[in-house]
């Protein structure tokens, strides 16, 4: 419990695991959660227009407004979750002062307007918001990415 | 910027994030059951809504109400006050489902309210959390 008051954390051996830990299996979640919205959503412009809007030519039926309000609804939850933990962790292994506030603007706000611009996208049939939906999600997964694999080189540093 | 003001930018996203989450669960219900008594559902439908929501409802109401730990605009007793309330209404709404299930289809009236009152009070800790920042 030192280390609440020192803010020692590279004294903390079992604080470093513990932040290693979550790292390691939110990089995991991050990773499958795009081979999922493959599947569910798609991840291309084509392939998400078509499950969002359907496709008379194949006779593929635009997906239920209700199961697409589970998966945003869904997505909303796992994102605030997991962008709370990779920013409180991120910002404690960060020395206090002069840092930016960029890196949490580019993996937040992309976090939540990706599953509003997708219900927007299929309440409004508007092409550019897919691509608008496509940007956010992809760039704060990346973000989640490269923010677990910041945490992780260093508490194993 | 200093760790705290990045803390509070970090909060600030969480809040946005919470109410994007109980609105799209409004918006979910309301959808599916309309403004009238909820559709019954099998035992396995039942369980499949109620487990993930002790599970998500408990946890969001822990990691946004803790943050009025850090605040002494509220009185201990408000903060109490507060917490009791929406831990008592996740109760009844959840709770509803599995009174549906024995069979008293007449208490499903009051799942609509209390989904309207569940979504007020998240909405109160959200404001009490976004004001304390």
């Amino acid at each position: 419990m030192k280390f609440l008051v020192t803010k020692e954390w590279q004294r903390a051996p079992f604080l470093k695991m513990l932040m290693g830990g979550v790292a390691l299996f939110l990089l995991l979640f991050l990773a499958t959660d795009v081979v999922l919205h493959h599947f569910q959503t798609g991840v291309s412009f084509s392939r998400t227009s078509e499950i969002l809007f359907g496709n008379e030519a194949a006779f593929v039926d635009p997906v239920p407004l209700g199961t697409l309000l589970l998966w945003v609804h869904i997505d909303l939850f796992a994102g605030m979750l997991t962008v709370l933990i990779l920013s409180a962790i991120a910002i404690r292994l960060s020395s206090s002062a002069g840092k930016s506030t960029v890196w949490l603007h580019l993996l937040s706000l992309p976090a939540l307007l990706a599953p509003i611009t997708l219900t927007v996208a299929y309440l409004t049939s508007m092409q550019w918001m897919v691509v608008l939906w496509l940007g956010c999600f992809m760039l704060w997964h990346i973000m989640g990415v490269a923010l677990c694999v910041v945490i992780l080189r260093r508490v194993w540093r | 910027m200093k760790a705290s003001k990045r803390f509070g930018v970090a909060i600030a996203y969480f809040l946005l994030f919470l109410a994007a989450v109980v609105g799209s669960g409004v918006a979910l219900y309301f959808q599916e059951h309309g403004i009238g008594l909820p559709m019954r559902k099998s035992p396995e439908g039942f369980l499949e809504i109620l487990v993930p929501h002790l599970f998500a409802m408990g946890v969001g109401a822990f990691v946004v109400a803790h943050f009025l730990l850090f605040t002494s605009l509220y009185s201990d007793r408000a903060k109490r006050i507060l917490y009791g309330v929406l831990l008592g209404l996740i109760l009844l709404d959840q709770g509803i489902y599995l009174w549906m299930w024995s069979g008293w289809a007449t208490i499903g009236w009051i799942k609509p309210l209390a989904v309207v009152a569940l979504s007020a009070v998240w909405a109160a800790v959200v404001w009490a959390v976004a004001v304390a920042l």
